[in-house]
């Protein structure tokens, strides 16, 4: 029932911890948003509830394999979701240009969030050598990258292991 | 209730799953870095997936850059022998030069001591098995002055005589040449003889020497001057061996040619020295 929403999540978490585990090792000073997209898969793919909650394990996971305080990444994630899927009443999911194109969308619009939730808070977190613009604009090229090989996994995924679409709402209602 | 929940349920999960984790947030329930046990368990479960990202990607650069090492450490080597060789190689041609520097002076002091007209030429070629090779190739011909006939000499004695030439090389017929004949002088007791070649590089034979002559095994023989080849005083030969037979005219011997023409790099050409022999004085102060 919550097929979906398990492998896109565990897909995400782990797409997470891997790019974490890249980054420290090759020495890397940037992210790439591996998971980004998986973010588009469940926004393409999944219902509502379904890409809400996807969205939110994907927040989760950033602020969890980044060191920021969990709940930062979360709402930016599914608000980044509710962004993509009013795109996509204009804008077809699919495609690399597209793919290209939101994935450079969704990372800097997730850099903007969380520049604008320190400011808002008033964090402690140091954040800016993460936050700053040169770095949204850099983690934007590098997630427009990496989005549509990304998308297809996930999208692979799905169409594999899960047949119809909105099974958690199915469940809900 | 349950109804409104039920229609509007999408939007109520969405706005929920921004405005809490967001509250949460701004209410600074937890700080970076603080994790409850769902966040150490999701972190455990994944910490196998990041150390074997880790080992892989640090694996790989340890084979990648220790392979480059090796490379850089294989090219440094060959450099380095490649250097050696070359180094070696110089040595050798700094001794090389050293030693021919030392035989053209020896080559020039004769030269000026002779007091003739001389070219001196290099070896070019000699015959394919040395020791059996009774001509040489020098790299001075006709346009030099050289002509058939030329006596060839080094400082320690006579060479041969030049048998054929062209604009640039000469052929010389060795001492050892078996058609080789050279009159000679035996400088202690000026018993005349000839040195005949035998083939052989480093013997000839003493010919034509009177049975009753006094010759004896150490005697230096110079040419004779005789024969319009040689000017008169060259070193040739040293007596090895006598054998005096109790009959006939002559007594034969063995001599070995005071110059190793195995070995020999330059040597000089007497040109010119015919048409003026007769007025010529020994060259070589005999018994020097």
């Amino acid at each position: 029932m919550i097929k979906r929403v398990s492998i896109l999540g565990i897909l995400a978490l782990t797409l997470t911890a891997v790019e974490t585990a890249l980054l420290s090792a090759l020495g890397l000073g940037g992210g790439f948003y591996l998971s980004l997209g998986v973010l588009l898969v469940a926004a393409a793919r999944a219902g509502d509830i379904e890409g809400a909650v996807v969205a939110a394990i994907i927040g989760y996971g950033w602020d969890l394999f980044s060191g920021l305080p969990v709940g930062m990444s979360v709402a930016p994630a599914v608000a980044i979701l509710v962004v993509v899927r009013v795109l996509s009443q204009g804008v077809e999911i699919a495609g690399f240009l597209q793919l290209f194109i939101l994935g450079a969308l969704c990372a800097v619009l997730h850099g903007a969030c969380c520049l604008g939730m320190i400011v808002v808070s008033g964090s402690a977190v140091d954040l800016s050598k993460w936050y700053s613009l040169g770095a949204i604009v850099r983690q934007g090229i590098m997630a427009a990258l990496v989005a549509p090989p990304v998308f297809a996994l996930g999208e692979w995924l799905d169409k594999m292991l899960v047949k119809e679409r909105g099974e958690l709402e199915v469940w809900l209602s | 209730m349950f109804s409104i929940f039920r229609r509007y349920r999408e939007l109520l999960v969405v706005s929920a799953l921004i405005a809490l984790p967001l509250l949460l947030f701004l209410a600074g329930t937890k700080e970076a870095g603080e994790r409850g046990v769902v966040d150490k368990a999701v972190i455990t479960v994944f910490s196998p997936i990041q150390k074997a990202v880790t080992w892989t990607v640090h694996g790989a650069q340890d084979i990648w850059f220790g392979y480059l090492y090796l490379v850089g450490v294989r090219e440094e080597n060959k450099e380095l022998r490649a250097e050696i060789l070359q180094l070696r190689s110089l040595a050798l041609q700094a001794d090389e030069v050293m030693l021919e520097n030392e035989r053209l002076r020896e080559l020039v002091d004769f030269k000026e001591r002779l007091g003739l007209e001389t070219v001196p030429a290099g070896i070019i070629a000699i015959g394919a098995v040395p020791a059996f090779s009774r001509s040489i190739r020098v790299g001075k011909g006709v346009g030099d002055g050289i002509s058939l006939g030329d006596p060839v000499i080094t400082p320690k004695g006579v060479v041969g005589r030049v048998v054929a030439a062209g604009p640039g090389w000469a052929d010389v017929m060795l001492l050892s040449d078996p058609n080789s004949a050279v009159p000679v002088v035996s400088s202690r007791t000026r018993t005349r003889a000839t040195v005949r070649g035998t083939g052989d590089m480093t013997t000839a034979v003493l010919d034509h020497a009177a049975r009753t002559d006094d010759l004896s095994e150490g005697d230096l023989l110079v040419t004779s001057g005789t024969g319009g080849i040689f000017p008169r005083g060259l070193p040739v030969a040293e007596v090895q061996e006598i054998r005096r037979r109790p009959h006939g005219m002559f007594q034969r011997g063995e001599v070995s040619p005071l110059v190793d023409l195995t070995r020999l790099e330059e040597v000089l050409v007497l040109v010119d020295y015919r048409e003026d022999q007769e007025d010529m004085p020994p060259v070589v102060k005999e018994g020097s």
